[in-house]
């Protein structure tokens, strides 16, 4: 078809070449190429390719042409196939192709104005959708309800049910609401002197004296936390690929604690999490060190540490970042509009990278290459951490001049012994030919050390992997690797030193014996592999002794081979001969390490033409002399020892400034305005898009952003103005989902048009003003909201209500829920009284950055603890089993409502759980009686029920129970405590 | 009439007891019964089993033959290497192993997998495959869950949310043996998606097959004390609800337990591998101990599928990674999965059961064709191999390849995202149709790319 519009255009008279042009060469590659996806029918990242106007317009990643230099078009770019978009997707276009698309583009990309120019159907203008929110601005000052009841919450609830004619229900009575306020407020039940208290209280303002009582209590702390650690994906290990331990981050959670305990105001709670290392001075040492700690907010996501790319990963962290904080603080998924403009709400490619230069402006982490480390800084006061900081600076600038010194000393030496190269290569040769006589492997009667017995050292003994079988030394990590063994007897005399070790790289160790220093090169060799198949045997080092006594010692500034043995050799004293490669190099005037490298290089190169040995011998880049550390004793002895004493003192004091306590946190970086990434690529850069709030949230603010600061201040400030339409609004909804279950607005993280519009608008407006009026303190809001009727009513039944609201969207009833995670552990350990209420703390038992799990082990393993649930650390990828089964929230994502599935694994846990079993036996200990006599037997049935339900069991319940006891094949107590345990009446809440 | 939560809610948090509140006929309200997606049209797949050989298998070693890399052995490399790698490499490395044509239709196999090499005219081999990450932990993601960057749902957790079980009393995702690192559980997990689409892990990397068990199916009293318990929990259950009034969800909790009761006596029943022939066992290599473990996990993966578990999955543990001793454990790793996959190809079919069953067998990526050292193989997610057989796809067939040395994809390019795309489309699904909304988006498996391979569909 294409050939034929060609053609037609060519013969009409008076036709622009222009459009010849274009119509021969540019529509037939469109229309072949491009328009399937990028047509009529299907747009394609938002792009159409049939029209004037759609290439004009371009699509969801900006602009294809770059009307002032056409040569920067993105369209070029992705013809290239040089970066990630590639166009076409499924294979390059033809040269010629390519060159036409080039010289229409470079000539100014001109479309005829012809009939075959089809109007573009779709709309042309991108305007972004705006949600509820935008068109109904946030006024902070409360609108009260007309019909005035007690509690205003009531009458804006009471004029909803009134429109589809349903009624409040009768409250609830007192014991259902005592345990409804103490698992709220607590995630704990009431103890029986509580309940025995509260019955006791007929004062009208018993409930209202209760909740305060709750609002004062720790546990209220712990409870709520928990629900914003949800928020904050907090997790004790990185998780993703590369799970490393976050051994600092429970300070965070410890934090948020605190705040939730001490009410701190909500706008202050999130300025800190955001940007609390640059709030104003002039605060105490402990509260600047907390805004420190709040900081952690942003760095305990899930990142990928072993991603190659390391611009990617950068990328990737701050997405994680923007979309936690877009969905924690303003139920915006800002991470959709990375890739192109959220194609639901007003948030443009344009204004997220605006936000991402913030975070880009800002240290997250303090490495980006594999595996990548994330940001910690000394837990100090600004005028402390100043000093520690400068200290270490201070040092580390001391320690690079000692070791430039040390360099530029070793250089000239490498190049004097380079300049002896003909008689290194003549000795080494000698050598070798010594050496190719001796034996292969050590005689019968040698003595042999297993390399894993050692008696002092660090190095970790494998016997799975790369020891299988035979026990090999592997890394520890810490440096330096040593191994010390015990010693050996043998004659005085000659000894020869051999070693048996498996390498795929050579990875020298040095040897000593005696604390003498006989060789750096032990071990050397490359043998072919890791792993135990390529073990092999080689003489390390030869050396004479007089005492008859022989302590063996390693040592290693870096990486290990793989040691299964040692072996050491009585040479008989008649061989005159025996020499060590040191003596033999002493004796030609030559340097024993020089020698020793030269023997190694010869020996790998043994084979080849000798001009090409020669050339690798002396060239300086990566011969035997290549330049690194392991030649520092080349240096005169003396100045060398100088110069590692100072080494040695300051690398002390540098030990001793990274020993002061740190945390995880972020650091202010180098202020950065991004480009727009096309499709969220970094390899294909559109528009620079200044940091910036997104144009349909601005308040009113110009040009906010200073040069020389990242801009997270200035979006702190700007989340928490009062009137921000989201942020208020925001929170409170999660507080009133909290106590009810479902907020105004259902989806909690999610405002946007693709949420839920609120169910009482007003009402989620007079909340959220009253919220800021009071200070953004979220105690009055619990107590708001607990003194209302509809919070205090019972979950009465009705069938023509049921009909007319069955999503109870007026609140015409309570609604039942499940116990969460935490709240049913916790509970089983209450009421069989084992509970430990230690507050605060780390149980990690494995250091910061450390693998938590790897291919076929958890690391970490313990969380038997019986402290409460939210001091058990959370192990991404591991989480503690039972957690997960009872939809634990994911500590990958924010969470701002868990789902309470029912799932036969509950079950499966509730029959067969230890956790629960353990409890079980805990509380059935506490009332089983000490006769058979039945009365004894009544009262320990009402008093199991009482301590486990929280009310005591009527005349059935106790017939069938006797009945049970009876018939019990086992331990019927137990079996009873476990049967209430696994109860519904336990595990749902009224 | 009984109170019920919004279809929504129901579907998002009940796995079981539909038939019991229907008996009661509690549903008899409700506008419809709670369901699943179900298929967008006639499916030719009804359950799948995926053999996963974590760390990166060969592919130049073993089912894509390149004389080429074998004549240029030791050379540098003429085309250039990615833009990013994760370690250096050195020149080209010829396949140390002899590779010969099998079957009817052909196909190249090397020396290291006799068995399957028997097999081939069953097998589809896709050569064209390729992913976007270059370690571990990305790759196994993307491969799994479609994204190399965040947390989704698993393949398994997509197909039981969309197809929903077939037996009542197993979950309809179940992984053998599933890895614990490079992403753990992430790699099974449901993600967004209610938890009931979990997959369920049977035993570890760390446990030996016999010892695989669903998590806390063991450990409570014997059977006899749990009857007793288990109907004393039911009768105060009853009479909670009777004063309470009925309420779906304590329903729900009360068929959930009668449902494990159920699990804990089936599971061991299908894991029981001494209810099969000797034949059998020898045939899948329950005899021989370097293929007893993954050929116990292969024969357990069939008595699932046959129960009606619709996505098995089995690890082969992370061991393919052969960044040095590629002669001596490449060889190994075959060995020890060769027998087992074969015989669970051929046992499959002889049951009539290949028919409408998929299987799927790959890493999460190749291996370099250039060196790393002198006897291994960087990672390379730019070309390799994976082979499906069974319902819908074309036995005996070849699809895709690499460039001369086995580095890039270069014909029939299959990304993880059309493999997806193709693996739905065999399970009755359109890949951009079977969405979940989630944190304001509507999700897909195959996130906003995908295309449907129907080169290699029957």
């Amino acid at each position: 078809m294409s050939n034929t519009i060609a053609l037609m255009v060519i013969l009409i008279p008076g036709v622009d070449p222009r459009d010849v042009f274009f119509e021969s060469r540019i529509r037939p590659i469109l229309v072949n190429h491009c328009q399937s996806c990028h047509g009529l029918d299907k747009q394609k990242g938002g792009l159409r390719l049939d029209s004037a106007q759609g290439f004009a317009r371009g699509g969801d990643s900006g602009p294809l042409f770059h009307r002032d230099h056409p040569e920067k078009s993105s369209i070029l770019l992705a013809l290239s196939h040089t970066t990630d978009l590639k166009m076409p997707p499924k294979g390059k276009l033809p040269d010629k192709d390519i060159q036409a698309l080039e010289a229409w583009i470079r000539a100014g990309a001109e479309w005829p104005k012809d009939p075959f120019n089809k109007p573009d159907s779709k709309p042309l203008a991108k305007t972004l959708p705006s949600p509820w929110w935008v068109k109904k601005p946030f006024d902070p000052i409360p609108k009260n309800p007309k019909a005035l009841r007690s509690n205003p919450i009531d009458s804006f609830l009471s004029d909803k049910r009134t429109q589809i004619g349903v009624t409040e229900a009768p409250p609830a009575d007192r014991r259902t609401l005592l345990r409804r306020m103490t698992y709220d407020l607590t995630g704990l039940p009431p103890s029986q002197k509580e309940m025995a208290q509260f019955l006791a209280n007929p004062a009208p303002d018993a409930v209202a004296k209760q909740i305060d009582k709750l609002l004062e209590s720790p546990a209220y702390g712990e409870k709520w936390a928990r629900k914003w650690l949800d928020i904050s994906r907090y997790a004790d290990s990185n998780g993703m690929d590369e799970n490393l331990s976050h051994a600092l981050a429970w300070k965070y959670r410890d934090w948020v604690i605190k705040a939730f305990q001490k009410d701190l105001p909500y706008d202050q709670f999130v300025a800190m999490q955001i940007a609390g290392d640059l709030l104003p001075p002039n605060v105490s040492d402990e509260v600047s060190k907390d805004r420190l700690v709040a900081t952690g907010f942003l760095s305990i996501g899930p990142k990928m540490l072993a991603e190659d790319d390391p611009v990617k990963m950068r990328m990737d962290i701050i997405d994680e970042q923007l979309d936690t904080l877009g969905q924690a603080f303003l139920g915006l998924t800002l991470g959709c509009a990375r890739c192109h403009d959220h194609k639901f709400d007003p948030i443009s490619t344009r204004d997220y990278y605006g936000l991402a230069g913030i975070f880009h402006g800002t240290n997250t982490m303090e490495t980006y290459s594999v595996v990548a480390r994330w940001m910690e800084r000394p837990h100090l006061a600004p005028e402390e951490e100043k000093k520690v900081l400068a200290r270490k600076n201070l040092f580390e600038t001391e320690l690079k001049t000692q070791k430039d010194l040390k360099s530029r000393l070793r250089k000239k030496e490498i190049e004097n012994h380079l300049k002896q190269a003909g008689a290194y290569a003549l000795a080494a040769k000698q050598w070798m030919d010594t050496e190719a006589n001796s034996p292969k492997e050590p005689p019968k009667q040698a003595v042999i050390l297993e390399a894993e017995d050692f008696t002092k050292g660090n190095l970790i003994k494998d016997f799975n992997t790369y020891g299988k079988g035979i026990g090999v030394l592997v890394n520890r990590g810490e440096l330096p690797n040593q191994a010390e063994y015990a010693s050996v007897s043998l004659p005085a005399g000659w000894v020869r030193i051999w070693t048996r070790h498996a390498a795929m790289s050579s990875r020298p160790v040095k040897l000593f014996v005696n604390n003498n220093r006989l060789t750096e090169t032990a071990a050397n060799q490359v043998t072919g592999s890791w792993t135990p198949e390529s073990q092999q045997w080689h003489i390390a080092a030869t050396t004479k002794g007089n005492s008859g006594q022989w302590i063996l010692r390693i040592e290693s500034d870096g990486t290990v081979p793989h040691i299964d043995k040692f072996a050491l050799e009585s040479l008989p004293s008649g061989v005159a001969k025996v020499q060590t490669i040191g003596a033999f190099a002493e004796s030609q005037g030559l340097h024993p390490l020089v020698l020793e490298r030269f023997v190694q290089s010869m020996m790998a190169l043994q084979g080849k033409p000798w001009v090409e040995q020669w050339a690798h011998l002396v060239d300086p880049q990566k011969g035997p002399l290549k330049d690194d550390a392991a030649l520092d004793p080349l240096i005169l002895p003396a100045t060398l020892a100088d110069i590692n004493r100072a080494v040695t003192k300051i690398e002390e004091g540098l030990k001793e400034v990274k020993a002061v306590p740190h945390v995880m946190a972020v650091r202010e970086g180098k202020p950065t305005d991004l480009k727009v990434h096309i499709r969220g690529s970094h390899l294909s850069l559109g528009d620079l898009a200044p940091r910036n709030f997104p144009t349909a949230m601005r308040l009113n603010q110009a040009s906010p952003f200073p040069k020389d600061q990242s801009g997270r201040l200035q979006l702190a400030h700007w989340i928490t103005e009062p009137h921000h339409p989201l942020t208020a609004r925001v929170m409170i909804n999660r507080i009133w989902q909290g106590h009810f279950g479902k907020g105004i607005v259902r989806s909690v993280d999610n405002f946007g048009n693709l949420g839920d519009l609120p169910t009482h608008p007003e009402l989620l407006d007079w909340l959220a003003a009253k919220f800021v009026e009071s200070g953004w303190s979220i105690k009055a809001m619990h107590r708001l909201i607990m003194n209302t009727a509809a919070y205090q009513s019972s979950m009465r039944m009705d069938e023509a209500m049921f009909q007319a609201d069955p999503d109870n969207r007026t609140l015409w009833r309570f609604d039942r829920r499940r116990l969460d995670a935490e709240e049913f552990r916790d509970a089983m350990l209450f009421v069989s009284d084992t509970l430990d209420r230690k507050a605060g703390g780390t149980l990690l038992t494995i250091g910061d950055r450390q693998y938590v799990t790897s291919t076929a082990n958890f690391a970490y393993d313990s969380h038997s603890a019986p402290r409460r649930s939210i001091y058990l650390p959370v192990v991404r990828s591991a989480l503690f089993e039972y957690f997960q089964v009872f939809d634990f929230a994911d500590p990958s994502a924010i969470k701002g409502e868990r789902t309470a599935t029912v799932v036969p694994t509950q079950a499966l846990f509730l029959l067969n759980g230890k956790l629960l079993d353990d409890a079980a036996k805990a509380l059935a200990k506490r009332v089983r009686p000490k006769t058979n006599h039945p009365d004894q037997a009544t009262l320990a049935i009402r008093e199991v029920f009482d301590l486990s339900l929280g009310r005591l069991p009527n005349d059935r319940e106790i017939v069938e129970i006797k009945g049970f006891l009876k018939d019990h094949p086992g331990d019927g107590w137990n079996g009873l405590a476990r049967a209430l345990l696994s109860s519904n009446e336990f595990l749902y809440l009224d | 009439m009984a109170p019920l939560p919004n279809r929504r809610d129901w579907l998002a948090s009940s796995a079981c007891g539909f038939g019991w509140l229907a008996g009661k006929g509690l549903l008899a309200s409700t506008n419809s019964l709670p369901q699943n997606p179900l298929p967008h049209f006639a499916a030719k797949a009804k359950r799948i089993v995926f053999l996963f050989m974590h760390g990166g298998p060969s592919h130049m070693d073993t089912f894509d033959y390149k004389p080429r890399l074998t004549k240029d052995d030791g050379k540098p490399c003429p085309i250039p290497k990615p833009r990013v790698v994760s370690s250096e490499t050195g020149n080209l490395l010829g396949s140390p192993f002899s590779f010969s044509q099998k079957g009817k239709c052909g196909a190249w196999v090397s020396e290291l997998f006799p068995h399957i090499g028997r097999s081939v005219d069953d097998l589809c081999f896709l050569h064209g495959i390729h992913g976007s990450n270059s370690r571990h932990g990305g790759a196994l993601l993307e491969l799994h869950t479609g994204s190399d960057t965040f947390i989704r749902p698993s393949i398994g957790s997509w197909l039981s949310y969309g197809l929903g079980s077939e037996c009542n009393d197993l979950p309809a995702f179940i992984t053998l043996a599933p890895t614990l690192t490079h992403g753990g559980v992430n790699n099974q997990s449901s993600a967004f998606l209610p938890a009931v689409h979990q997959g369920v892990p049977i035993g570890s990397a760390a446990i030996p097959a016999e010892k695989a068990r669903i998590p806390f199916i063991e450990g409570g009293p014997n059977r006899k004390t749990q009857r007793a318990e288990m109907d004393l929990i039911q009768r105060l259950n009853t009479m909670h609800l009777d004063s309470s009034g009925a309420d779906s969800r304590l329903l729900a909790q009360i068929a959930s337990m009668e449902m494990a009761f159920r699990m804990q006596a089936t599971a061991p029943i299908v894991q029981n591998l001494s209810e099969e022939t000797k034949a059998t066992h020898e045939a899948y290599g329950l005899n021989n101990p370097t293929t007893q473990n993954y050929g116990k996990l292969c024969l357990m993966a069939r008595r699932f599928l046959e129960k009606g578990v619709r996505f098995v999955q089995v690890t082969h543990s992370y061991k393919w990674d052969q960044h040095g001793s590629l002669r001596a454990d490449l060889r190994k790793n075959c060995l020890e999965v060769d027998q087992p996959v074969a015989a669970l190809v051929s046992d499959l079919k002889a049951r009539g059961l290949l028919e409408d069953t998929l299987v799927w067998w790959g890493g999460e990526f190749g291996r370099t064709p250039v060196s790393q050292g002198n006897d291994g193989r960087d990672h390379n997610p730019h070309g390799f191999t994976h082979f499906l057989a069974g319902a819908g796809v074309k036995p005996g067939f070849r699809y895709g390849a690499t460039d001369d040395y086995g580095y890039y994809a270069q014909d029939g390019k299959v990304h993880f995202h059309d493999l997806h795309a193709t693996i739905l489309h065999l399970m009755g699904f359109d890949h951009t149709q079977l969405t979940y909304r989630h944190a304001g988006r509507d999700f897909r498996l195959t996130d906003v790319s995908g295309e449907v391979v129907h080169e290699i569909l029957a």
